[in-house]
C-alpha cells in the first residue's frame, strides 16, 4: 500500500462517514419537523376542544338567560286577551325578541306543537315531536328535560345557521330562543372576555385567542391586552383558527417551544441511528471495495510490466550484437500492442561462420500468449542447438509444440540460416509472413514459398526448407504481421504492397537497410504504420528484424 | 462480427461476417459449442478478415473434428482469407471449399 493511496482511503472513509452523518442530521431534521407538525396539530386538536367546551358554556349561560325571560314573559303574555290570536302574539313576540337581542322565539304547547312564534309565518307550522332533525331535539323538553342547547347549526325550516337553547315550561310545553351568529357573538361576548388569561399551551409561550367577526380580540393570553387587532402570525409560529359559537378562535405556539413527546423522540433517533449506520456501512463498503479494485488494478499493472520486462529481456537488445563480427549486420525492434506481447525475434550463432535468426507471433495476447513465447522460444533455439538440418529443426520444434498444448495456442515463425561465407540463407517458413529481400544493387521482392504449419497446431507435420542466396550488399527484411495489419481508420490494412512500397521510398531517400549506427529504416517503417493506423489502437505487436550480408571479407561487397 | 448459426442433426453450420480478430474471436469461442456435432460447415463469404485468434478457434475446431471422425469445411473464403490460410499452412489442414 503506497502512502498516496493510504491517504487517498483515509480521505474516502473520512468522506463516506461525514456523508453518513450529513444524511442522517437532514433526515432527523426532516423527520423531527414532520412529527412536530403531527404532535402540534393534535395538541391544537385538544386544546381546541377544551376551549370550546368552556366557550360553550358560556355562551349557553348567556342563551338560557335569554330564554328564562321569555318564559316569564310568557306567563303574563298568555294571560292576556290576544294571546290566541296569531297576528297579535306574533308582534308582540318580535318586539320581545328584539328587546332581548335574540333573533327568534318559539313556544311549543304540551303537544310539542310550534303555537307561537317571532314569525308569523312559523306558527303552527312546526311540530317538534314529529321532526327528525335539529328541531326534534327539542321534544325531549317536553318529556325529561328542563333545559336544552344546540351549537350553531342549520335549523330545520330554513337551514339557515342559528343556535338553539329551549327551556320548559313546568305545566307543558317549551320556550325556545334562537340566535343568528352576529346576535350570539353580540349577546355573548362579554362572558367570554378574558377566558383564556393564562391558558398556557406549549409552554410560557403558547395561547388561546378569542376574536369577534372583525378580529378585534376579546380573549387574549396575557390579561389587559384585550380590545386590540388579530393579525396573523409570522413563520416563527406553528397556529390554527376554528370557529366555536360564531367566534373565530386562534391557537399560536412558537415553533421553537413545539414538543414531541418522548416516544417519539425515541423511535426517530432509533431510525435515524439504523439509518445512519446501514447508510455508513454501504458507504464504507463501496469505498473499500473501490480501493481494493484500485490496488487490484495497481497491482496488476505493476505485474504485467514486470512480465513485459522480464519477456523483452529474454531477446537480445543489444546492437550491434557481435561487435567483432563484420560479416553481417543484424538490427531489430519490437513495438507490443498491449502490456505484453506474443511476438518475438531471435537470432545466434549455430557453428563458426553460421548465424540462425528467426521472426515468431504467438497467436492471442497477454499473458497466455507470452508464457508460449517463452516455450516457443526456448524450444526452437533447442532444436536449433541439436545441429540437425533446418527442416528437421521446424518439424521437431512442431512436434514438441503440439504436445501438451491444451490451450490451442501456436506460433508462425520464419527461421533461417547463413552461411556467412557464401550467403546462402537457408530457411523454412511456418506459416509466418513471407520476408522481403532487398538487393544492394537496388530493387525488392518478397521471397514467397509455400508455406509449412505454423508451430503447435498439430503434431507430425513436415516442413521444407528453401534457400535463397544473399551478395555482399543485399538484406533480408523479416517481420510480422502487426506490420501488414494495422488497419487505418476505414478498416483498410497497411498491407504487403503499401510495405514494399514504403521500403523502397524509404531506401529512395538514400537510407541504408542497416546502418552499423542507426536503425532508420526500421524506424521509418514503424512510423509509416503508425501513421497509417493514426485515430486507430495499434492492433497487434509489430516485430522486425534485418539482417545485410557483407560479404566475407565484410566490406559489402565493394573493397576498398 | 456477426454469426447466424443452424444446428442439425449434428451438423453446425455457421456463416460470419465482419472481421474475425482479437475482439471478435471470443463471440466465436462463445458460439462454438460442440457437444454432439461430427460436422461443421463455415460459409467465410461475408467475412472480411481474419487474425491468428480466429485460426486458433478453427483449429481447435479442426482438431475436435479429427478426434471425434468427423469433417469440418470452410466455405467461400475471400482471397484475404485464403491467402492467410496458405501463407500459415492452414490450406493443407483445413478442407476448403471455392
Amino acid at each position: 500500500m503506497t502512502p498516496d493511496s493510504q491517504r487517498r482511503l483515509k480521505w474516502r472513509l473520512v468522506g463516506a462517514v461525514a456523508i453518513a452523518f450529513a444524511a442522517s442530521m437532514a433526515l432527523t431534521w426532516m423527520l423531527h419537523e414532520k412529527m412536530t407538525r403531527r404532535e402540534t396539530r393534535r395538541l391544537f386538536d385538544n386544546v381546541f376542544s377544551d376551549v370550546a367546551v368552556d366557550i360553550r358554556e358560556r355562551v349557553d349561560a348567556r342563551m338560557f338567560r335569554q330564554a328564562m325571560a321569555v318564559r316569564d314573559k310568557f306567563y303574563e303574555m298568555r294571560e292576556e286577551p290576544w294571546w290566541n290570536d296569531p297576528d297579535e302574539s306574533s308582534r308582540r313576540l318580535r318586539l320581545l325578541a328584539d328587546e332581548l337581542g335574540v333573533d327568534e322565539i318559539c313556544i311549543a304547547d304540551a303537544d310539542g306543537l310550534l303555537s307561537h312564534s317571532a314569525r308569523r309565518e312559523e306558527v303552527g307550522a312546526l311540530d317538534f315531536s314529529k321532526d327528525k332533525g335539529q328541531a326534534g331535539e327539542f321534544a325531549s323538553l317536553l318529556t325529561d328535560k328542563y333545559e336544552l342547547s344546540q351549537p350553531l347549526m342549520p335549523n330545520s325550516l330554513r337551514g339557515e345557521m342559528v343556535k338553539y337553547v329551549g327551556v320548559w315550561i313546568p305545566d307543558g310545553g317549551f320556550v325556545q330562543v334562537g340566535g343568528r351568529e352576529k346576535s350570539v357573538r353580540n349577546l355573548s361576548r362579554t362572558a367570554l372576555t378574558g377566558l383564556t388569561h393564562g391558558w398556557h399551551v406549549s409552554g410560557d409561550d403558547g395561547g388561546i385567542y378569542i376574536t369577534t367577526g372583525n378580529g378585534t380580540i376579546i380573549s387574549h393570553p396575557v390579561a389587559g391586552r384585550e380590545g386590540g387587532q388579530w393579525c396573523e402570525p409570522d413563520g416563527d409560529n406553528y397556529w390554527e383558527k376554528r370557529m366555536i359559537e360564531g367566534f373565530p378562535v386562534y391557537i399560536v405556539i412558537p415553533r421553537r417551544t413545539a414538543i414531541v413527546e418522548r416516544r417519539v423522540l425515541v423511535t426517530i433517533s432509533a431510525f435515524l441511528n439504523g439509518m445512519a449506520l446501514v447508510l455508513a456501512s454501504l458507504l464504507v463498503g463501496i469505498v473499500i471495495s473501490r480501493y481494493v479494485r484500485d490496488q487490484i488494478a495497481v497491482r496488476r499493472k505493476k505485474e504485467m510490466a514486470m512480465a513485459a520486462e522480464i519477456q523483452e529481456s529474454s531477446i537480445p537488445r543489444v546492437f550491434p550484437p557481435f561487435s567483432e563480427e563484420r560479416r553481417m549486420d543484424v538490427f531489430a525492434s519490437m513495438r507490443t500492442a498491449r502490456d505484453v506481447g506474443g511476438d518475438f525475434y531471435d537470432f545466434y550463432f549455430s557453428g563458426p561462420s553460421r548465424l540462425t535468426f528467426l521472426v515468431a507471433d504467438v497467436s492471442g495476447k497477454s499473458v497466455p500468449a507470452a508464457l508460449f513465447m517463452m516455450r516457443a522460444k526456448a524450444t526452437i533455439k533447442g532444436a536449433v542447438q541439436t545441429g540437425l538440418p533446418l527442416d528437421k529443426v521446424a518439424e521437431s520444434a512442431n512436434d514438441a509444440l503440439s504436445r501438451d498444448n491444451d490451450a490451442s495456442m501456436f506460433v508462425t515463425a520464419w527461421i533461417g540460416d547463413i552461411d556467412l561465407t557464401n550467403g546462402v540463407v537457408t530457411y523454412v517458413n511456418a506459416g509466418h509472413n513471407p520476408p522481403i529481400l532487398i538487393s544492394g544493387g537496388g530493387g525488392t521482392r518478397y521471397a514467397r514459398e509455400l508455406s509449412g504449419l505454423m508451430f503447435g497446431a498439430m503434431p507430425g507435420m513436415k516442413y521444407k526448407s528453401h534457400t535463397l542466396r544473399l551478395s555482399p550488399g543485399d538484406a533480408l527484411y523479416v517481420y510480422t504481421d502487426g506490420i501488414t495489419e494495422q488497419p487505418d481508420t476505414n478498416g483498410a490494412l497497411f498491407g504487403e504492397d503499401r510495405l514494399i512500397g514504403t521500403i523502397e521510398s524509404i531506401l529512395a531517400t538514400g537510407t541504408k537497410p542497416l546502418e552499423r549506427d542507426s536503425s532508420s529504416m526500421l524506424g521509418a517503417i514503424f512510423a509509416a504504420v503508425i501513421a497509417h493506423g493514426a485515430g486507430v489502437e495499434q492492433a497487434d505487436d509489430c516485430t522486425q528484424l534485418v539482417l545485410r550480408y557483407n560479404g566475407d571479407a565484410g566490406d559489402g561487397g565493394n573493397p576498398a | 462480427m456477426q454469426i447466424t448459426k443452424n444446428t442439425a442433426n449434428g451438423r453446425l453450420s455457421m456463416a460470419l461476417s465482419g472481421r474475425l480478430d482479437t475482439n471478435t474471436a471470443p463471440e466465436l469461442e462463445e458460439e462454438l459449442k460442440l457437444d454432439g456435432v461430427n460436422e461443421i460447415v463455415f460459409d467465410f463469404a461475408e467475412l472480411e478478415y481474419i487474425s491468428s485468434a480466429g485460426l486458433r478457434i478453427l483449429m481447435t475446431a479442426q482438431k475436435a473434428m479429427m478426434a471425434c471422425g468427423g469433417k469440418m469445411t470452410i466455405e467461400h473464403p475471400n482471397d484475404m482469407v485464403k491467402g492467410v490460410f496458405d501463407m500459415t499452412g492452414l490450406s493443407t489442414v483445413f478442407t476448403i471449399a471455392p
